[in-house]
């Protein structure tokens, strides 16, 4: 397996601990509740759609990773790109269909550039 | 007698590990002080948040002409000022904790740490040494380029350095 492959088994790892993390600390609030429950004083809050969500892309992504397909990965990265939209969108309004703050922000950025990037690097490297 | 240089920063185990770690917590220090940036006034309306600790700014004067910018130009355009701060701590907290384009982005907290140092500084109850050691921290991350321990800098470079772009010359810089 490539360097590239086990970091974003790494990444995707860590995103999915957090998305477990956040089906634990919201399972008591509505499904789409504009504010989330913070885990662990991080900053970073979901409902339940938005750990359910977190949970589907980091699969995904592990998925990508573990099979070596790029596209996979890709869509995964895109996935997060898309959720952090969401925040900028949403956050601090009535609507926030994902129960998330500034910190997901940070945190989905991080995940769809660290995908991304490795699939560059995994294509790179193999074409 | 000849005299055996010590190894430089971070190229031993340890070295690395603890840099990586560094840059992790810092990371996670901005990830988290994204969190409580909340649009679409970000405190104005209710003196708390983000505009309490700007005001601090001009009530607790550090230093004359950044308390004036504040006044003059920060708190009338605060929105805009506001998305602003949120997308620079996001993006902190991001390529931080993944270690890419790091000593740039270990430049950008610098610069972060200094604006919030010359807000808050003289507000009641903070601890000066608190922020001399946030600027001291991310000054260490740039010298150390502390993403090549463990982040995608170290994972990514190679491979820049095998294409001779405009971005990959310039990311080879940043990292």
């Amino acid at each position: 397996m490539t360097a590239a492959r086990r970091a974003s088994l790494v990444l995707s790892g860590v995103s999915l601990v957090l998305g477990l993390a956040g089906v634990v600390v919201a399972r008591e609030l509505a499904f789409t509740a504009a504010r989330g429950e913070i885990i662990l004083g991080l900053g970073v809050s979901f409902n339940l759609l938005g750990a359910l969500l977190t949970i589907a892309l980091s699969i995904l992504a592990i998925t990508g990773a573990l099979l070596g397909n790029r596209a996979v990965l890709l869509s995964a990265a895109g996935g997060f790109a898309i959720a952090a939209v969401q925040v900028l969108a949403q956050f601090g309004r009535d609507t926030n269909w994902l129960g998330s703050r500034g910190s997901n922000l940070s945190l989905f950025l991080a995940l769809a550039v660290g995908l991304w990037s490795l699939a560059w690097l995994d294509r790179h490297r193999t074409g | 007698m000849s005299v055996i240089a010590p190894d430089p920063v971070g190229s031993d185990r340890i070295s690395r590990w603890i840099l990586s770690g560094t840059r992790i917590v810092i990371g996670i220090l901005w990830l988290t002080n994204a969190g409580w940036k909340t649009p679409p006034d970000f405190g104005r309306s209710t003196g708390s948040g983000l505009y309490r600790y700007t005001a601090f700014a001009v009530e607790h004067e550090v230093f004359p002409p950044f308390a004036f910018v504040v006044r003059e130009i920060v708190i009338p355009n605060f929105t805009l000022f506001g998305w602003t701060v949120l997308l620079v701590e996001a993006a902190l907290g991001s390529f931080l904790l993944l270690g890419l384009a790091t000593r740039f982005w270990a430049l950008v907290g610098v610069a972060q740490a200094v604006a919030i140092t010359l807000s808050t500084l003289n507000a009641p109850g903070e601890w000066n040494w608190g922020y001399y050691m946030f600027i001291a921290i991310h000054l260490v991350l740039f010298a150390t380029a502390a993403g090549r321990s463990w982040g995608l800098d170290g994972l990514l470079s190679p491979a820049w350095s095998s294409r001779d772009t405009k971005w990959t010359r310039l990311l080879l810089r940043w990292s």
